[in-house]
């Protein structure tokens, strides 16, 4: 991750206090070491920090456990380096949002898997159904040692002893900031009164059917038209049991979903290797395979290099995710609507994914070798994100009930995407066939009112008079009061399919019609076909949270002078007042505010030979790409405040917390605990979900600013 | 030209009784008067006027013209042309001296476009004191006017009095002498988005076909009025309330949005601004500041419709703008000072304890 390994002073300590916050104080030190002085070999490590062997060693199990870190022994001596990985790092933030995306999406049970995948960091499967179904049998000793040498060569003598009791207490600690940092998410929903009221929706229920047939890998396939899935029927009559799962086989049918789905992924070697080892480990093979092993000279072979080098990250990076993805079709190709066949997912070197060929069609059940070692997919939890922060877009410009039509879309969109952007992207052709859209990133109107809540009613959020036009007959437009209504009001559950989708296709006309253009038209196909172009929209919301920033800091002239800059690029003192139609001196102040912030550059060009100050050019322009980060760095820097209070808060209260944590009291409050007590700590409940509700709007922003697409070029 | 209308008469009556009486030039000035104003006349038209009786003659006629004033040469792709002089203004300038006069015919060449001071003086060579007098004598007579540059506002330009200044010296309607006229900005800005709001926007209640609630009462309905289908108020029951407090707006469909001409037309037409002339491209200027200022959104490069008020939003998500800013810190006056240790921390801020309600 490119982009993440650059790492900031102000990003190193804001992670450097979630780590501290999860994993406790022996973990953070070690990061923050590993922060400070970058890339270091064990012994590097000592001689940097006052920690004992023992305790450094303790500190990298955990944070290898949990993905934080890289690791890659280079050359011929063997000596493992170590380097912080600071996308996993960061994202400690996300991980009680990563369970909220799986539930809303998948249900409780699969949200309950993706909890443990997340405390445990990276797992193997064996290890998984040990901890569901423990077997008496079972060496657990053994079990670790195996999945940690499968892992890790080199942390594996580290982990040996006390490997396990580390991956309890990494379990423990991190469930109860989980708890935390998930309520905090939900809050955060609230506040943000997000769509996600319709969550459950028949993709849910149909998830959880998945799991008990283990039959129809593919949501889409079965979902059925004419009669709507009853969401809610079979959600709450799972109510009992809905976040236990009950049999291995439903185990593995759930982790199998997700990993079609692209949540969960098998782990790669590539995965563990710093950005930088992993370029030093593919470019020699290229060169060797490709090159006949001489160094390409010229422009032309340097760029075949490039895409090559490329190709072959991707690939690395995708292979055991593809083989996944080429066994749902191979599924559905041979048997559609017949119970999958049983299948052996084996993980032998990261990409050799093998069926086991007898009983093919006898057993129903999706069996995953108990080797291969999964994990969360984070950039898939931002694929989500993505989708929050357009609908939420989409509801302040449109309202909630096309906010709503437009979520139903993006999340039938969501399984085609395993990433927001490619990190190693081929060039763009110059003659590329653009008008011609891959089919699984259209959708259409069709689709989207199959899968949309049925509760919703669409009516709403539309032109009355187009909703007349659709819908036809007996209603009659009233105006009144300069408000335009429908007479009789139109019941949503007497429309006919038809009709719903006219309506759909109206909302998503709206869409389409924004400024923004939520969606671009492709086809008539199913009463309309849609894509979606992420990358125009991704930028736009950057420069959304720039302006929002801008207006909440000053006011709509800042916002103003930027759109200015923005669509004319560099200008004078009178190109400005041109533009905006203002006087100078009203411009000036704001001027010299957006620069200190750095939101618009200055430049000074000088007219004459002695450059004096007086006879320059004074111009100013906006540079979109360093705005973002410097209002990302600035986003991390509040976030850091935020922990750093939430941390002074808490030590105030800190004995009335401990005691009312105490095992007697608990259950006991009103006994033990005064009213000064109780108020205290009820006060302190608000200060942190205050905080926490701001900790994770803050996230999001990052998200928007830094994870939706790569470096803007304009 | 003021003087030619008024002298108008005086060739219709004479034109066919007594030639003779009349002046040769005299009658041709006349002749090209009856022309429209500003028409520029050839070689060729003095000939089919029928006035001299060879080229000499009318060349001689037309220097005699030129000499007092009455008409000025002019070249139009390598051939002489002519333009009359108002009998008014050859007047005044047959009583103004050679410097004048020079630098007269100097600002008279560049017509609205006016020319700088300084490039005057490069012109003429005369020194400043001269070319003050002269431009004060011929301010004074009314043959030149002054304006300021509203680009280079230090810079004098002149031109001559009758004309127009064109809109880059003056900068349009919108500027007063120089500055931008905040004033009549807002106005005509206010006057542009209630027009296109209204044809852009419909405004329906929320929850305009409640219906939540109306199946609701329609079950009941059905419930209670077991008794004949036939009868039943089948509608009447469940008629929702409509909440005529909270409103939304909503895009109107099937519009033809407005685009700039259009919305010029109806600023025209309601005739607000006296006085002015505005130019679609004047009226574009300022749209496009609209749109700059977030009050106006372009949807095709032609057409434009308002911003949907946050206030308009069918909940309440007004009021928040992102995680960063709602918090204390993104709008911190001290944030770029604030650190981990020193005066000014999150532990000792004030900012935080005022917003958490904690002390
Ligand atoms: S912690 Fe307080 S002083 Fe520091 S930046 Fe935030 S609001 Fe400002």
């Amino acid at each position: 991750m490119s982009q993440f390994q650059r790492e900031s002073p102000i990003l190193a300590q804001l992670c450097t206090l979630l780590i501290d916050d999860q994993y406790g104080e022996l973990a953070s030190r070690v990061f923050s070491i590993l922060a400070r002085h970058g890339r270091q070999t064990l012994a590097a490590l000592s001689r940097n920090s006052y920690l004992s062997g023992k305790q450094l060693k303790h500190g990298l199990v955990i944070l290898i456990q949990q993905n934080l870190l890289f690791h890659s022994s280079p050359g011929l001596h063997h000596v493992t380096y170590y380097e912080i990985n600071w996308q996993q790092s960061y994202a400690l933030i996300r991980y009680g949002r990563m369970t909220k995306m799986v539930e809303d999406r998948f249900g409780e049970k699969a949200s309950a898997i993706i909890s443990n995948l997340v405390s445990l960091g990276h797992t193997r499967i064996g290890d998984l159904n040990e901890a569901y179904f423990p077997s008496n049998t079972s060496d657990h000793e053994e079990d670790e040692e195996d999945a940690d040498t499968h892992m890790n060569g080199t942390a594996a003598s580290v982990a040996k002893g006390n490997g396990s009791t580390q991956l309890l207490n990494g379990t423990e600690s991190s469930k109860a900031s989980k708890t935390k940092i998930n309520a905090s998410t939900e809050k955060a929903e609230l506040q943000n009164k997000d769509v996600n009221s319709d969550k459950v929706t028949t993709d849910n229920a149909n998830v959880n059917g998945d799991a008990h047939t283990n039959g129809k890998m593919n949501g889409t396939a079965s979902v059925n038209g004419e009669k709507p899935a009853e969401g809610n029927g079979v959600t709450e009559g799972q109510h009992a049991s809905k976040s236990e799962v009950n049999s291995l086989k439903e185990l593995h049918g759930i982790i199998y979903k997700l990993m079609v789905e692209g949540w969960i992924v098998p782990v790669t070697e590539a995965h563990f290797l710093p950005p930088h080892d992993f370029h030093e480990k593919v470019l020699p093979e290229i060169v060797a395979e490709v090159f006949e092993g001489r160094w390409p000279s010229g422009t032309k072979k340097q760029t075949q290099l490039k895409i090559e080098v490329n190709q072959r990250k991707r690939y690395l990076r995708d292979s055991s995710i593809q083989a996944a993805n080429r066994k749902r079709s191979a599924d559905l190709d041979l048997e559609f609507g017949r119970p999958s066949k049983r299948m052996r997912i084996a993980c032998t070197n990261g990409d050799n994914i093998s069926t086991s060929a007898q009983n093919e069609y006898a057993q129903n059940e999706t069996i995953l070798d108990d080797n291969l070692v999964i994990r969360f997919n984070l950039e898939k939890l931002n694929v989500a994100m993505r989708t929050e922060q357009l609908v939420l877009l989409a509801k302040k410009r449109l309202g909630k009930t096309t906010a709503r039509v437009y979520h139903t879309l993006l999340c039938a969109l969501e399984q085609s995407y395993l990433r927001c952007y490619e990190e190693w992207p081929d060039p763009p052709e110059p003659e590329a066939n653009t008008h011609e859209v891959d089919p699984k990133y259209l959708v259409t109107a069709k689709e989207v009112t199959r899968k949309l809540d049925r509760n919703i009613d669409l009516t709403e959020g539309l032109d009355p008079h187009v909703v007349i036009n659709h819908i036809g007959g007996r209603f009659n437009i009233v105006e009144k009061d300069r408000l335009t209504y429908i007479d009789p009001p139109a019941d949503p559950s007497e429309l006919s399919i038809d009709q719903k989708c006219r309506l759909v296709d109206a909302h998503l006309r709206l869409l389409y019609q924004e400024p923004f253009q939520f969606v671009t038209w492709y086809a008539r196909r199913g009463f309309s076909q849609w894509r979606v172009e992420f990358d125009r929209l991704c930028a736009h919301m950057i420069q959304q949270e720039i302006e929002n920033t801008i207006m909440a800091r000053r006011d709509h002239l800042g916002v103003k002078l930027v759109r200015a800059l923005q669509k004319k690029g560099r200008l004078d003192e009178r190109g400005t007042c041109v533009a905006m139609m203002m006087p100078a001196q009203e411009i000036r102040t704001v001027v010299n505010e957006m620069c200190l912030w750095g939101f618009i550059q200055t430049q000074e060009i000088p007219r004459v030979e002695s450059r004096m100050t007086k006879h320059s050019m004074h111009l100013i322009w906006y540079d979109k790409q360093r705005a973002r980060e410097r209002l990302l760095h600035d986003t991390y820097r509040g976030m850091t405040r935020i922990m750093q209070r939430m941390a002074m808060e808490k030590e105030k209260v800190r004995p009335v917390i401990d005691k009312a944590e105490r095992s007697d009291v608990v259950g006991n409050e009103d006994k033990y605990l005064n009213q000064a007590e109780r108020d205290a700590l009820k006060k302190w409940g608000e200060v942190e979900e205050k905080l926490l509700v701001q900790l994770s709007r803050q996230d999001q922003l990052v998200a928007i600013l830094r994870d939706f697409i790569g470096p803007l070029s304009i | 030209m003021a003087s030619a209308s008024a002298d108008s008469p005086a060739p219709a009556r004479e034109e066919s009784p007594a030639p003779e009486t009349l002046d040769k030039k005299d009658i041709l000035y006349n002749k090209c008067a009856q022309a429209p104003d500003g028409t520029v006349f050839y070689q060729r038209d003095f000939v089919n006027m029928h006035v001299a009786e060879n080229t000499t003659a009318l060349m001689r006629l037309l220097q005699e013209l030129v000499d007092s004033h009455l008409m000025k040469t002019m070249m139009w792709e390598n051939q002489p042309c002519w333009k009359l002089r108002s009998r008014d203004e050859a007047a005044k300038l047959r009583a103004i001296n050679a410097d004048e006069r020079h630098i007269y015919h100097l600002i008279d060449e560049v017509q609205n476009a006016g020319i700088w001071i300084r490039a005057l003086r490069q012109r003429t060579g005369l020194t400043q004191m001269v070319l003050t007098k002269c431009l004060k004598s011929l301010e004074t007579k009314a043959l030149i006017q002054c304006v300021m540059n509203v680009k280079n506002p230090s810079r004098k330009m002149y031109l001559l009095k009758h004309l127009e200044p064109s809109a880059e010296i003056v900068g349009g309607p919108w500027q007063t002498d120089g500055d931008y006229d905040i004033g009549l900005i807002e106005v005509i800005s206010n006057v542009v988005v209630r027009y296109v709001e209204h044809e852009t926007w419909i405004r329906v209640p929320v929850g305009m076909n409640n219906t939540r609630e109306a199946a609701v009462a329609k079950k009941k309905a059905q419930v209670q009025a077991t008794r004949d289908i036939e009868d039943a108020p089948a509608v009447q029951p469940f008629r929702p309330p409509l909440n005529r407090n909270r409103t939304t707006l909503l895009p109107r469909s099937n519009v033809n949005l407005p685009t700039c001409t259009s919305i010029l037309q109806h600023v025209l037409d309601i005739g607000i601004i006296k006085g002015k002339v505005i130019r679609e491209s004047d009226m574009e200027q300022l749209l496009e500041m609209m749109v700059l200022d977030g009050r106006l959104e372009k949807i095709t490069p032609s057409t434009y419709r308002t911003v949907r008020d946050a206030k308009d939003a069918d909940d309440d998500t007004e009021g928040s703008w992102n995680g960063f800013v709602d918090a204390p810190c993104g709008t911190c006056p001290v944030f770029e000072l604030c650190g981990d240790e020193g005066d000014i921390t999150a532990r000792t801020c004030v900012y935080f304890a005022e917003w958490l309600g904690t002390e």
